[in-house]
């Protein structure tokens, strides 16, 4: 029971760590958080639903479209929301107002466009498998697969290629990134874009086990900012504990305690973690080093 | 210190029972906004202390104004209470939990900050929703009946407006009061430069922590009002929504000022009064607003226009 439990939890908690990466990518670039993050996440799930059961496209086509989408929405709502602020070097509380202000003009503009019912979206199979002694879904396997997958491109991009090199140089510094020919411009879009497409994908993952229903992304807001915290914002692996330590504590509340709370304990965990360890579980000092 | 715009708007509220029922045109209607205006204003006081005197945006004031409104409706309603003395324990209430939330939100800064007062919110609207035997769950607690105001020969609608408006005006004293004490200070002072206040002897720990149970406290307050005003308490009214509603007010009229705060609040009541049949709409607009004023107007409207004067008035004001 226990074990199953635990599983539960790891997948869920590797769409938070998801979504979380996210938030890191957009962090490690302009060191600020975007708090319309998860709405990429629900866009991701509704217009999955849609291109699948509307549009009757095949499964990767839609998978593939729908994160070119987020991609897309994501560089403009940096464009339109955030660039005037980020290169007057606004001040922090400006940036997180706007994001703020963005998330919910992304989230009426979702529900004006889709409605507020939840919708179905077909799986790649729920016909438990067993491992061991355990039960996974085919879904199940994807989601951490494809999890797996994108964290591994994105660590891979960002410590590997001069243009990973080239993000985290503006977190340090946008002005003397910018004086030493980092392409500002480029970098805020690539930054603010891949983290869009990464919330769409955990939107995709996400929709067949969970329904797509336009307020998922203010759901997952808080538990994907906590995995966030609790990785300690700058490293990647990090984010992924993090993602795994909300999941598995939310599922083993759920199951052994009661299962209204369970989003409760996701709060709780992190204002916990805020109080006690504000740089996070694995994080020393968040700044600095490129 | 100019008297004669306060007194004219004291004079107003007073008379405004009189004038509307005079107006003739859906008295009821009109009364029942004039008296959800100083419950939205002291919502929006309580954001103006912590994000604009202490610079610090918060996303949960809903959740203070959740624990006022439950505990008021609990002792009015099933207890007894006299309402003033329920209202009071409500904001008592509050300060506890803000004194208590204030321990982690102490170390917070920026997005963490706004982070816990989201979590803070989101526990606050899940406990309202499932301790079904306290809160009475998504139904609330219901037929709470107004203070008996017809033994003294009033209206009870016109009592609860008179109530509510001496809270308003009351808490707006306070909060101004509370800007120019050494506390109010020294708030500005951390939100300005936390360290260089510390250099110059303030205690940084204790100014943030008074001034959150200071704001915890006029959002309980305003929570408080609530089952006064509307008779019950139900959770729908502390959803997150809610919050960010509170911020729209105190952003749209000027972050950290007074003035703002009422402007802001007075022109989202009326904006959303006249969009109530696009209902769908309304909470886009509040987006699309925001955005607008945080990227080309961030001092607010009170803001912008006090900076366009010229510096002599400016000075004489």
């Amino acid at each position: 029971m226990l074990a199953q439990v635990a599983l539960n939890g790891v997948i869920v908690g590797s769409i938070y760590a998801l979504v979380a990466l996210g938030f890191v990518v957009v962090y490690r670039s302009v060191a600020m958080f975007n708090f319309a993050q998860t709405e990429y996440y629900t866009l991701g799930g509704m217009l999955f639903a849609t291109l699948l059961v509307v549009g009757g496209v095949p499964f990767l086509v839609a998978l593939v479209l729908t994160v070119a989408v987020g991609v897309a929405v994501g560089v403009l709502c940096e464009r339109l929301a955030f660039r005037r602020l980020l290169l007057a070097q606004a001040q922090p509380v400006n940036l997180i107002i706007a994001s703020i202000a963005l998330a919910i003009v992304l989230r009426s503009i979702i529900l004006l466009a889709w409605g507020p019912d939840a919708r179905r979206v077909p799986s790649l199979g729920d016909d438990p498998i067993r491992l061991a002694e355990l039960l996974i879904t085919p879904q199940q396997a994807f989601i951490v697969a494809a999890t797996v997958l994108a964290v591994a491109a994105v660590a891979l991009f960002l410590h590997r290629t001069r243009l990973g090199l080239a993000l985290r140089a503006t977190a340090s510094n946008r002005m003397v990134a910018g004086l030493m020919g980092v392409p500002l411009t480029s970098v805020l879009a690539l930054s603010f874009g891949l983290s869009a497409g990464l919330g769409a994908l955990g939107g995709i993952l996400v929709a067949p086990i969970l329904l797509a229903q336009f307020s998922m992304g203010q759901a997952i807001l808080v538990k994907a900012f906590a995995a966030a915290i609790l990785g300690g914002l700058a490293s990647i692996p990090g984010v992924i504990v993090g993602g795994l330590v909300v999941g598995l504590a939310e599922n083993v509340a759920g199951a052994y305690l009661s299962s209204a709370y369970k989003d409760v304990v996701a709060f709780a965990v992190l204002l916990l973690v805020l109080a006690a360890r504000p740089a996070g579980i694995l994080g020393g000092r968040v700044d600095d080093k490129v | 210190m100019r008297w004669a715009p306060r007194l004219l708007a004291v004079g107003a509220v007073a008379a405004a029972p009189w004038l509307i029922s005079a107006l003739g045109w859906r008295p009821s209607y009109l009364l029942q906004l004039a008296g959800l205006l100083p419950i939205l204003i002291v919502a929006a006081l309580s954001e103006t202390i912590i994000a604009g005197f202490g610079g610090q945006v918060s996303v949960g004031q809903a959740g203070f104004m959740a624990v006022g409104a439950y505990t008021t409706g609990l002792l009015a309603g099933s207890a007894a209470w006299p309402w003033v003395a329920s209202i009071g324990a409500g904001v008592l209430a509050s300060i506890a939990v803000a004194a208590l939330v204030g321990v982690p939100a102490l170390r917070l800064r920026g997005p963490y900050f706004v982070m816990a007062s989201l979590a803070f919110g989101g526990i606050a609207y899940v406990v309202a929703t499932n301790w079904i035997e306290v809160t009475g769950g998504p139904g609330g607690l219901r037929n709470l009946a107004p203070p008996a105001f017809e033994r003294v020969g009033l209206h009870p609608d016109v009592g609860v407006f008179y109530m509510l408006w001496i809270a308003g005006f009351g808490t707006v004293g306070l909060v101004a009061w509370f800007r120019d004490t050494p506390l109010g200070r020294s708030l500005l002072a951390v939100r300005e430069d936390e360290l260089a206040a510390a250099a110059v002897g303030v205690h940084v720990a204790l100014v943030k922590s008074l001034s959150f149970m200071m704001s915890g406290a006029i959002a309980g307050l305003a929570g408080a009002l609530l089952p006064l005003f509307v008779g019950l308490v139900t959770p729908d009214a502390f959803s997150i929504n809610q919050s960010l509603l509170i911020l729209t007010q105190v952003l749209i009229g000027g972050i950290d000022r007074i003035r703002g705060a009422i402007v802001g609040t007075v022109l989202l009541l009326v904006v959303g009064e006249l969009l109530r049949d696009f209902a769908e709409f309304q909470l886009l607009i509040y987006g699309l607003v925001m955005l607008g004023v945080i990227l080309f107007f961030p001092r607010g409207l009170v803001g912008e226009l006090l900076a366009r004067r010229p510096a002599r008035a400016r000075m004489a004001g």
